[in-house]
């Protein structure tokens, strides 16, 4: 694929010094595309795995004469009423010390009257793969347990999801747009070389040349060209990530499970190294063959 | 070679050739001669296959030009070797690299080719300048370059324009000895020159351009006798 020497004088081609830079600006935008769709993904994927299979019930306080017990007894029944329906692992009380610590951050610790009606926490596990009617349940829980309320993660982990597909979308579109405008600077340098060049591909033509040996020869430039802006590109984009998801790493709450990249993900940025120059490559055949078979 | 009933003309220009019909026998040598601008390059061009006749049929080493397609357009030029009035030679790449070119184009190994060519260029007198640039020979030693790449392949069908042109006399016979040899060894070979010395001491019949056909004319110096 790569000659060792050329029968074009290419390296002077004034259009082929920028191609470099075209496409490694081209490819700086394509793996940061990437880079957010690799991230939401994850970041959505992370909050699935720790939340899908798990939901809350939520019993509140009655009217203030029933006293403690009353609601000890509705998160016994409401906990006897879940252990039994099909799909669900485990339902076990959250603790009341648990509770409290969980109210920290917003009240502080230790400001928290005795008396103060706080609603009591059922965590409940569901089975992993086993579908399970989240409504049906929650409805005949409200009539079984009055002030039983089940929180489903599920509509709020939906609309991540969906945001996470539009980031992915844009990001497939991005790369779309971003190949196609490397595919017309790669047709216009190329039809700049064969213009530049007209008579050394004509004596070439002349003395038997093929139309491939031909292609080759200008192919293996474009790649040449295409790789190494891709190569920065990659580059540049990598470090910007890094540095991004340092400052991300800084700014990152105990709220929101951690998004790392992980290895392949790092590889998965590479990818538009080979991908421009594949598209290089094969563009360049394709316009110098068609020029070629307009020329003569 | 053969044509029959050939007619060219250059887009709606004037006409260049009408009804041009005859054939040279394969092996054959002749002088290609008439005066400037009677079409003398035209028939060469038509011959390396840079043209196709407007009118009528021309064959080329048992083929019709007209079924031939660009794969087959280039491997007949393979069977050929041309040298250009203006040599065109590839200023970039050594006086070697040059001559190496058809060698290389049609997929030759790199080391059966170096010596190869080197050789060449040392039998026309350049063994100094192998790795010399175009720029930097005088016009006689590119004309010498350029003929030598057409030669390299040992051709079936050898075309020149003008070939001695921009070399002295002792050399040019020295190129026609060349061209002999060549012909010898089965080369078809058709010289454009205007060259009455060469045409007069070399006997070898002419194909003489007038009046938008061809005259095929008997050695000159029994025409002349």
């Amino acid at each position: 694929m790569l000659f060792r020497r050329s029968d074009l004088p290419l390296d002077r081609d004034p259009a082929g010094g920028f191609l470099p830079w075209i496409v490694g600006l081209m490819v700086y935008l394509a793996a940061l595309a990437l880079a957010g769709a690799v991230f939401a993904d994850g970041l959505v994927e992370r909050w699935r795995s720790d939340l899908a299979d798990a939901v809350t019930v939520q019993v509140i306080p009655g009217a203030e004469e029933e006293g403690p017990q009353v609601q000890a007894r509705r998160v016994e029944d409401a906990v006897q009423f879940l252990s039994v329906m099909p799909g669900i692992a485990s339902a076990k009380p959250v603790p009341h010390s648990e509770l409290l610590r969980l109210l920290d951050p917003w009240l502080g610790s230790g400001n928290i009257a005795e008396d103060l009606p706080l609603p009591a926490l059922i965590a409940v596990e569901l089975i992993p793969g086993v579908p399970v009617d989240l409504a049906e349940i929650k409805s005949r829980l409200a009539e079984v347990v009055p002030g039983a309320v089940l929180e489903d993660h599920k509509p709020w982990l939906g609309d991540l999801s969906r945001l996470a597909q539009g980031i992915e979308a844009l990001a497939f579109v991005t790369v779309i747009l971003v190949a196609c405008a490397s595919v017309l600077t790669i047709v216009f340098v190329s039809r700049s070389a064969l213009a530049q060049h007209q008579e050394v591909i004509q004596v070439l033509s002349l003395i038997g040349a093929r139309d491939a040996y031909i292609a080759a020869q200008l192919q293996a430039y474009s790649f040449r060209l295409a790789t190494v802006g891709a190569l920065f590109g990659v580059a540049l984009a990598i470090a910007t990530v890094f540095a991004g998801s340092v400052l991300l790493g800084r700014a990152e709450t105990g709220l929101l499970p951690a998004a790392q990249f992980l290895s392949w993900h790092w590889l998965m940025l590479l990818l538009p190294v080979p991908a421009a120059g594949l598209i290089a490559l094969g563009t360049t055949r394709a316009t110098v063959l068609t020029q070629l078979r307009r020329m003569t | 070679m053969r044509f029959q009933r050939v007619g060219l003309r250059y887009g709606s220009g004037p006409e260049i050739f009408r009804d041009l019909t005859f054939s040279l026998a394969p092996g054959s040598f002749h002088f290609l001669v008439g005066p400037s601008g009677a079409g003398k390059s035209s028939l060469l061009k038509l011959l390396y296959l840079a043209i196709r006749p407007s009118s009528g049929t021309f064959s080329l080493l048992g083929r019709d030009v007209a079924d031939l397609d660009r794969e087959e357009v280039a491997m007949m030029r393979r069977r050929m070797g041309v040298v250009f009035q203006d040599f065109r030679l590839l200023d970039h790449l050594s006086a070697l690299d040059n001559v190496a070119l058809p060698l290389r184009v049609a997929g030759a190994k790199e080391e059966q080719l170096r010596s190869h060519v080197a050789e060449l260029l040392a039998w026309v007198g350049l063994a100094d300048h192998i790795h010399s640039l175009p720029a930097t020979l005088s016009g006689g030693q590119q004309q010498r370059v350029a003929i030598a790449r057409a030669v390299i392949t040992r051709p079936s069908l050898l075309l020149a324009d003008e070939p001695t042109g921009n070399v002295d006399d002792t050399i040019g016979v020295r190129l026609m000895y060349l061209f002999d040899e060549l012909n010898k060894l089965g080369t078809t070979v058709m010289i454009a020159t205007h060259n009455e010395g060469l045409v007069h001491r070399f006997r070898h019949p002419q194909l003489r351009i007038e009046n938008k056909g061809v005259r095929l004319v008997a050695p000159a110096a029994r025409a002349s006798a």
